[in-house]
């Protein structure tokens, strides 16, 4: 069953001088439960994509599904609840909030979430963080952690609201190669335990192999 | 969520200092100001010992006089243009004459070095309309017998200055080499109090002055002070002595001379501005520029905090994008930037309040340094403004609405632009 699907997705970008294609004619399903790799070189849409799958950003023409819902009908507000619901992302440079905690950030969704109750919320927080092996670090800020402990973090944050869907953007770039396999690893977890679908973009050609599949796009256009 | 309010704003004020605390302390200077100006301007109206009554007295004073090229005023009036113009008015519940001006006198007592010391004539009128507190002794019931007995009433300090103790009625005292008998002694008053500030008090014998005052003659040595009954409106009041005035007026026009009265008797709030013998006050332009001055210290800060907001969140392009796409509505990010400045106002608000009390304490402390002291002396009055004169808490919650209500709509703006982000952009950290 498909959970994301794009139906000729194009993206303009328009400046009083210049118009960009970022995206063109994208057609694409990702099944429920898929693990996926996006490559492409640098500026070819990648990035684009993902926001547009996140509802981070929405494209010039074409139609996104997720989960069923024309999330083009959406409105701004139905469109935070949507992502606070059914979306998590995990980011290169983490995009932790450095003015909370281990334990505010990892409960960020969960602020947004209406509905559920404090004790509910904390008890989340703590098993996320548990599974994730930060439990010894909840009153730590994110100045005070490593790079692949911030990433772990965030990882917690894009699950804690138990989505189904997880879109990490080059989740390992900002990592050493040990950091970035623990990351990987988590991932593939999250997928195979959780049956979460995810959408990576990476360079790494390695860990793309590691994926279900691999989409590859070359300015604005899926080739593969 | 408030907690995490505090939070960045505790945060800010580490990584952010400079625009945190500017701020901050524009917000904490500008209820700071606005609660001085409402400070001085209160002392000339609100009221206290002996001056309890302050919004139901009118003064009645000089008046102005044009005859072809001379020009004429003062500051004081005759026994009787002072009676024909404001006794027995409607509505007037007590009626008293004091001395025009305040006199500076010598005090001395036997054994001791004189001293120059601030007094008043009253009449026995004086003491029922204003509400002395008496340590020793009474108050002079009958002014004529009390101007020719040469009775006095002092105040705390001047007794101890002239006997070193307070309780010394019965005792004489002389003032400028003629003996005076003290029959009370009353309450230091703040000089801040001009309708009743003095160090001593000596009968006015208002059938004395008559006599020698010119039944034609307009500038003389007294003043009136109205207390008006409860619920009397000052205007009521104006219009009987606009009549009284007009039909002297009418007899000195025939003598060729132009009598203006200037809309007296004077209230309270007339009394505030500074208009001089031969002008009418104008509360409207004191008001007026009053509110002026409110309005630019109130929207200083809020300008400074809406450009510093806007500066704060340059810094936070990319946690707004998180937040949003985290499921944050454009309403939450308001939310978020409107209480961290709800804080910001806060502790501003606490910083102005302790710099109200640190300045009313300095006020204060100034006033006594510039007028209480006697003239001859370095030795100051046992006089400070009382606190409850100075401050009062519903002005400063004033301030502190109105401060709070323009800073939050200042941050409004940058909060809602920043809300209005494209979600992808603000990750990105687009400016």
């Amino acid at each position: 069953m498909e959970i994301i699907t794009l139906k000729d997705v194009s993206k303009v970008y328009r400046t009083k001088e210049i118009e960009t294609l970022a995206l063109e004619n994208v057609n694409l399903e990702i099944k429920e439960g898929e693990f996926v790799s996006i490559m492409g070189p640098s500026g070819c849409g990648k990035s684009t994509l993902l926001n547009i799958i996140g509802l981070l950003d929405s494209p010039t023409t074409g139609t996104v599904s997720l989960l069923n819902t024309d999330t083009n009908r959406l409105g701004d507000a139905k469109l935070s609840v949507f992502r606070n619901s059914n979306i998590g992302f995990v980011f290169q440079s983490f995009h932790l909030i450095p003015s909370l905690n281990i334990t505010d950030n990892v409960a960020l969704p969960l602020t947004y979430r209406h509905g559920m109750s404090a004790s509910e919320k904390k008890k989340r927080v703590e098993e996320v963080l548990t599974r994730l092996g930060l439990s010894h670090r909840m009153r730590h800020y994110p100045s005070q952690l490593s790079g692949g402990q911030c990433q772990r973090v965030a990882i917690a944050r894009a699950i804690v609201g138990d989505p189904k869907i997880v879109l990490a953007d080059e989740p390992t770039g900002n990592l050493d190669s040990k950091m970035g396999q623990e990351v990987m690893d988590i991932l593939h977890q999250l997928n195979r335990e959780d049956g979460r679908t995810i959408v990576m973009v990476t360079h790494n050609e390695h860990q793309a192999r590691m994926t279900d599949r691999i989409i590859r796009f070359f300015d604005g256009r899926q080739v593969e | 969520m408030i907690m995490n309010y505090f939070k960045q704003i505790i945060y800010e004020m580490k990584h952010q200092r400079m625009m945190t605390w500017v701020a901050v302390s524009g917000t904490a200077l500008s209820i700071f100001l606005v609660m001085a100006f409402f400070i001085t301007d209160n002392i000339s109206s609100v009221d206290v010992a002996p001056e309890t009554s302050r919004s139901r007295i009118l003064v009645g004073e000089g008046v102005h006089v044009k005859e072809g090229e001379y020009d004429n005023s003062g500051m004081s009036i005759t026994v009787k243009l002072a009676e024909d113009a404001y006794k027995d008015l409607d509505g007037i519940e007590k009626i008293s004459f004091v001395g025009g001006d305040k006199m500076a006198e010598q005090l001395s007592v036997a054994g001791k070095e004189p001293f120059v010391a601030d007094g008043m004539r009253v009449d026995s009128d004086f003491w029922k309309i204003f509400d002395f507190k008496f340590i020793d002794g009474k108050p002079f019931t009958d002014a004529k017998a009390a101007a020719a007995e040469r009775y006095v009433v002092l105040t705390r300090s001047s007794a101890r200055r002239l006997f070193n103790e307070e309780n010394v009625v019965g005792r004489d005292i002389e003032i400028r080499m003629i003996p005076y008998h003290v029959v009370g002694v009353v309450e230091d008053v703040s000089p801040l109090l001009d309708k009743t500030y003095a160090h001593f008090y000596v009968a006015l014998d208002i059938d004395k002055y008559r006599k020698v005052e010119g039944d034609d003659e307009v500038f003389g040595s007294v003043k009136v002070l109205l207390q008006m009954k409860e619920g009397v409106d000052p205007a009521s009041i104006k219009e009987q002595v606009k009549t009284r005035y007009g039909r002297m007026a009418a007899k000195m026009k025939r003598e060729g001379k132009e009598l203006i009265y200037h809309e007296q008797p004077y209230t309270v709030e007339e009394m505030k501005t500074f208009f001089g013998s031969n002008n009418s006050p104008d509360v409207k332009i004191h008001q007026r520029t009053q509110w002026v001055i409110y309005a630019i210290l109130l929207l200083l800060p809020a300008i400074n905090l809406s450009s510093m907001t806007r500066s704060r969140l340059r810094h936070r392009v990319s946690e707004i994008g998180v937040r949003r796409a985290f499921g944050a509505k454009k309403r939450d990010i308001i939310s978020q930037l409107l209480g961290e400045n709800l804080i910001i106002t806060c502790i501003g608000g606490i910083i102005g309040f302790v710099l109200c009390l640190l300045f009313l304490y300095l006020a204060s402390h100034l006033f006594f340094e510039m007028s209480e002291k006697f003239e001859d002396s370095l030795e100051v009055l046992n006089v400070r403004p009382d606190f409850s004169m100075l401050f009062r808490w519903q002005n400063f919650l004033i301030a502190f609405v109105v401060c709070f209500v323009l800073n939050i709509v200042s941050a409004t703006v940058p909060a809602w632009r920043a809300s209005m982000r494209n979600p992808a952009e603000a990750i990105s950290g687009a400016h």
